[in-house]
C-alpha cells in the first residue's frame, strides 16, 4: 500500500483580531512565512503513581493545554502595522487620517507627467509629496508628486524627477497620502486568533488548526545587511479547534522592506557609527503570564506581564566610543565608572516609494555590555557587539519603543 | 463542517493577491478568475462558514467532541434568552466571519426577503 506524504511547504498561517476572549475569529492576514514558523500544543502532564501493591505506573492525566506558536516573516507595510499593535497593547495605534484625500479631476494615461485634482488641501507646503493613486484597485500606484499645487482649481501636480505615471487612472478616482499610525505600548493587548494550514493548503490531507485567544509573547525585528527586515513574533494561545477546510489565503500586495532602506541615528548621531550598524535585532517581551487556570484543562485568561525592551547591534569598530560610554561613563571617558552609559536609537526604514515606511524610536536605552574586539590572525575588521535595555528613564518617557509606520490603511488597527 | 460556497464582495483596504494553490478561484456569478489580484469590489465564491462564522457547541469539561450548530450565531432552543456569559459558560463558541469579506444577495436570498416583505 502506497504512503501519500504532504510537502512540507503546502502550509499557510493567518491572524485576525478578536472582538472579545472567547470569540474567536476567520483570519484575514496571512503572511508569507519563512523558515522558524512553527507551532506546538503546549502540554503538562502528570504520572500518577499510586500504591496498587505493583511497581508499575498506572496513570497519566493532563494537567493543563495551551499552545506556541513562532512566526517569522518579512512584514508588509499593513501587516506590519497589525502585528506591532498586537505587540503593543490594545488601544496602541494613535492614527493620523491623511493630510491629503482628493479625488481626480481628470483622468490620466500611462506616461503621463501631471495630474490635477479637485483640492490642494495638504498640498499647499513646499517639497515633494508621495501620494496614492487609485488605492486598492489594479490600477494603483504611488509616485512623488512637487508642491505647491498649482492653478486655482483644479489644481495640477507635477510628478517629481521628470517621472512619469505607471498607470492609466480615471477621473474621479482616489488621491491620497499615507496614513500615520504611531503605536506605543499599553497596559494589556487584545485577542487574536491564528490558524495554520500544515498540509491542507494545497488540496492535501493535513490539519487546519485554529488557536483562539493568543497575545504575543515577544516579537524581535531584526535586519542584516543586505537583508529584509524581519519579524519572529512568538505567541500563547489558549484554545484551539480543528478546521474542516483551509481558509481563502489572501496576501498583502506591497513589498517589504529593505535594510539598504534604512536611515540610522544612534545616540542622536546620523555619522560614525550610526553609519557602521552591520545588524540589529530590537527584541519586545511582553513576559505573559500564562499560568492563569481556573476550572478547565485550558488557561482561564491570558494577561501581559513586565515589558522589555532589548536593542542589540553589531558594529563595524570604528572608534573607542561605545566602549567608553558602557564603561567609563561617557563617550570620552578614560576610567571606570558608576554612570551608566546612556543613548538613543532612532531608525527608519522608507520605501523607494517614499509612501510606506516603519520607524523605531527608542529615546532611552541604557548600556549593558559591549563586547570588546577580538584581535585576530585573519587581518579582517574588528567588530563590537552592542547590547542595551530600553527604559523610560526614570519615568520621564512616556513609551520605552515608539513604532511609527505610515501605509495605506486609513483606520485604526 | 458545511462546504457551501457563496457569492461574496471583497472589502478589504487593499487589494490582496488570491493564494496560487488555494484554487480554482470564482467570482460571484461563478467565472473561474485568470486573474488571482482581487481588489476592493471584487466578487468572489467563499466558503459561507468562513464568511458567516460559525458556532461551535464545547463539553466544557473537554470529554465529548464538540458539535458544530452550524452557519453564523446559532442558539438552541432550550438556551434562547441566556446572555453571552452564560452561553459561553454552557460551551458556546461563536466563531465570527472574516471582516474583509461579505455576503452578497443572490437570487434565491432575494426571493426569500421579497416574500418575508410581502
Amino acid at each position: 500500500m502506497p504512503i501519500v506524504p504532504i510537502r512540507a511547504d503546502n502550509a499557510y498561517v493567518g491572524i485576525g483580531k478578536q472582538s472579545a476572549q472567547g470569540t474567536p475569529v476567520a483570519p484575514s492576514t496571512f503572511v508569507r512565512w519563512l523558515d522558524g514558523t512553527k507551532f506546538e500544543f503546549d502540554l503538562k502532564v502528570e504520572e500518577v503513581w499510586e500504591g496498587d501493591g505493583t511497581r508499575r505506573l498506572s496513570q497519566v492525566i493532563k494537567n493543563n493545554q495551551s499552545v506556541k506558536s513562532a512566526i517569522v516573516f518579512n512584514p508588509r507595510p499593513i501587516e506590519l502595522g497589525l502585528f506591532e499593535t498586537a505587540c503593543m497593547g490594545a488601544g496602541s495605534d494613535a492614527i493620523t487620517v491623511p493630510t491629503v484625500s482628493t479625488q481626480l479631476s481628470a483622468g490620466t494615461s500611462i506616461g503621463a507627467t501631471t495630474i490635477t485634482v479637485s483640492s490642494n488641501t495638504g498640498l499647499t507646503g513646499s517639497g515633494t509629496i508621495a501620494l496614492m493613486l487609485t488605492p486598492g484597485s489594479a490600477s494603483e500606484e504611488v509616485a512623488v508628486f512637487t508642491v505647491p499645487a498649482t492653478g486655482s482649481g483644479p489644481y495640477t501636480l507635477t510628478v517629481a524627477n521628470s517621472g512619469t505615471l505607471k498607470n492609466a487612472h480615471s477621473s474621479s478616482d482616489t488621491v491620497v497620502s499615507q496614513a500615520t499610525h504611531v503605536v506605543t505600548d499599553q497596559s494589556d493587548g487584545s485577542y487574536y486568533t491564528i490558524e495554520y494550514g500544515l498540509g491542507s493548503l494545497n488540496g492535501a490531507a493535513g490539519p487546519t488548526i485554529r488557536i483562539a485567544d493568543c497575545k504575543i509573547e515577544s516579537i524581535k525585528r531584526s535586519g542584516k545587511a543586505g537583508m529584509l527586515l524581519e519579524y519572529t513574533v512568538d505567541f500563547h494561545g489558549i484554545a484551539t479547534t480543528s478546521q474542516g477546510s483551509p481558509l481563502t489565503v489572501t496576501l498583502e500586495a506591497h513589498q517589504p522592506f529593505l535594510y539598504t532602506q534604512g536611515v540610522w541615528t544612534v545616540n542622536s548621531s546620523t555619522t560614525g557609527d550610526a553609519l557602521a550598524v552591520e545588524s540589529f535585532d530590537i527584541t519586545q517581551k511582553n513576559n505573559l503570564d500564562v499560568g492563569i487556570q481556573t476550572e478547565q484543562l485550558t488557561l482561564a485568561a491570558i494577561i501581559f506581564g513586565n515589558l522589555s525592551i532589548a536593542v542589540t547591534a553589531s558594529l563595524v569598530m570604528q572608534n573607542p566610543q561605545l566602549i567608553a560610554l558602557t564603561y567609563w561613563g561617557s563617550a570620552t571617558g578614560t576610567t571606570d565608572s558608576q554612570t551608566i552609559g546612556a543613548g538613543a536609537l532612532n531608525l527608519k526604514f522608507t520605501q523607494a516609494d517614499q509612501y510606506h515606511s516603519v520607524q523605531f524610536f527608542v529615546p532611552t536605552m541604557h548600556y549593558k555590555k559591549i563586547t570588546e574586539p577580538t584581535p585576530k590572525k585573519d587581518g579582517k575588521a574588528y567588530k563590537i557587539g552592542l547590547q542595551s535595555e530600553g527604559t523610560s528613564n526614570q519615568g520621564a518617557n512616556s513609551y520605552i519603543l515608539q513604532t511609527t509606520v505610515t501605509n495605506s490603511q486609513t483606520t485604526a488597527y | 463542517m458545511s462546504n457551501k460556497k457563496i457569492p461574496c464582495e471583497y472589502t478589504g483596504g487593499h487589494k490582496v493577491d488570491l493564494h496560487k494553490y488555494g484554487g480554482p478561484y470564482f467570482d460571484g456569478k461563478g467565472q473561474q478568475l485568470l486573474d488571482l489580484t482581487l481588489n476592493p469590489g471584487d466578487s468572489l465564491m467563499m466558503p459561507e462558514e468562513e464568511v458567516l462564522g460559525f458556532t461551535l457547541l464545547r463539553d466544557m469539561s473537554g470529554v465529548q467532541e464538540p458539535i458544530n450548530l452550524g452557519v453564523g450565531r446559532v442558539v438552541l432552543s432550550e438556551h434562547q434568552g441566556k446572555d453571552d456569559e452564560e452561553l459561553y459558560a454552557i460551551g458556546y463558541q461563536f466563531h465570527q466571519g472574516r471582516p474583509d469579506f461579505r455576503p452578497l444577495p443572490t437570487l434565491v436570498s432575494e426571493k426569500k426577503k421579497k416574500e418575508s416583505d410581502k
